[in-house]
């Protein structure tokens, strides 16, 4: 039995979450540390420097003195949508909250000049380094808590990439975990019923102004949304579009994107009960048997 | 009118019965006749109930 160094899995998730890559750097995986810290800090950095945060911040630090009227913070700026995920972000954030706040109480007067559409990129990007940070301090906790070093060690597949396989392509996933025939009709299911609902809506369901919760749906899946996308660019709602049509090729694209997430959910749990079963198997306990499982349902 | 949308809610419901089957099967040949059975079980169950449902709003 392999066996791997004892870390504590609460200290090795607290500093993954203080700062990107260093729960990782402490567990010893110093290649995995760097590329978590440089992907989480310039996804991070460039949603501040979109949304005009980074101004701020940068105003505080080398001291110049602009004056555009009264201080006036958005309250978007700090919209909880992206502040959550944010959090998860430990020293950085607290750095360019704790320097915002000091600037808003600050004699001179600064008006974030930040556009509409600059603010949300922003926001998202800065949101999304939060989320990619949640994954690392979780693979930083399933390392430390690894005491086979079965489930992390070589050899084994990685849901995170058959989770990122199915959402850029359906399936793909499954393909990824090794269920190549399941991945391919899964596939062919979710995709057909985007297309479907792109027939039927005659190229105007990917319309993200009009329909923005059916778009946040559709985009659930990554390659397909993108090519649809792009190819019905010029598509708009006219007189000509039969309004049923319309509707039901919504509700075709936005099922297809939320069953996408059930797949992409399904891919993940696939490789993550191989991987169970073979740290299950290595450290003597009963190991999983997902297929048994899933044909007694 | 009705049977346009009738038909589009059958294609919706069986691409949707196959693939949450495939969350509790991994070989195709059971996603597909797992799939089916629950399609099967779903429209008659949703055909009924609809009935019931018409036919009450029909009466009172």
């Amino acid at each position: 039995m392999t066996t791997t160094k004892k870390h504590s899995v609460w200290l090795s998730g607290l500093l993954a979450w203080l700062l990107p890559g260093l729960g990782h750097w402490m567990l010893g995986r110093h290649r995995r540390a760097i590329a978590l810290c440089a992907s989480v800090m310039v996804l991070y950095l460039a949603g501040l420097f979109a949304s005009q945060k980074w101004s701020l911040i940068a105003n505080d630090f080398v001291g110049l003195d602009i004056r555009l009227g009264p201080i006036h913070i958005p309250s978007s700026i700090l919209d909880p949508l992206a502040a959550v995920p944010e959090s998860f972000i430990g020293l950085p954030n607290f750095i360019a909250h704790g320097t915002l706040q000091f600037d808003a109480r600050g004699e001179p007067s600064l008006e974030p000049k930040a556009l509409v559409g600059g603010l949300t990129i922003g926001l998202l990007l800065s949101a999304l380094a939060g989320l990619i940070n949640i994954i690392g301090v979780a693979d930083a906790v399933t390392i430390a808590g690894d005491r086979t070093g079965r489930l992390t060690g070589p050899g084994r597949r990685e849901p995170f990439w058959g989770v990122l396989l199915s959402w850029l392509l359906p399936g793909a996933g499954h393909v990824y975990a090794g269920h190549r025939n399941k991945g391919i009709l899964v596939g062919s299911l979710v995709v057909g019923a985007f297309v479907i609902g792109l027939i039927l809506g005659d190229g105007c369901v990917l319309d993200r102004q009009r329909y923005p919760y059916y778009f946040l749906a559709t985009m659930f899946q990554g390659l397909p949304t993108l090519v649809g996308g792009v190819a019905t660019a010029g598509f708009q709602v006219d007189e000509s579009v039969d309004p049923r049509r319309l509707e039901v090729g919504l509700l075709f694209v936005g099922v297809a994107g939320l069953m996408n997430l059930l797949v992409m959910i399904d891919s993940y749990n696939l490789i993550e009960s191989k991987n169970l079963g073979r740290a299950a198997d290595a450290s003597g306990t009963a190991p999983a048997q997902p297929e048994v499982v899933a044909k007694k349902s | 009118m009705l049977g346009f949308h009738v038909f589009y809610f059958l294609v919706i419901s069986l691409i949707a019965c196959l693939v949450f089957s495939a969350m509790n099967r991994n070989d195709v040949p059971g996603i597909v006749l797992l799939g089916l059975k629950r399609f099967a079980v779903f429209t008659s169950l949703t055909a009924l109930f609809g009935a019931i449902c018409w036919g009450l709003m029909e009466v009172f």
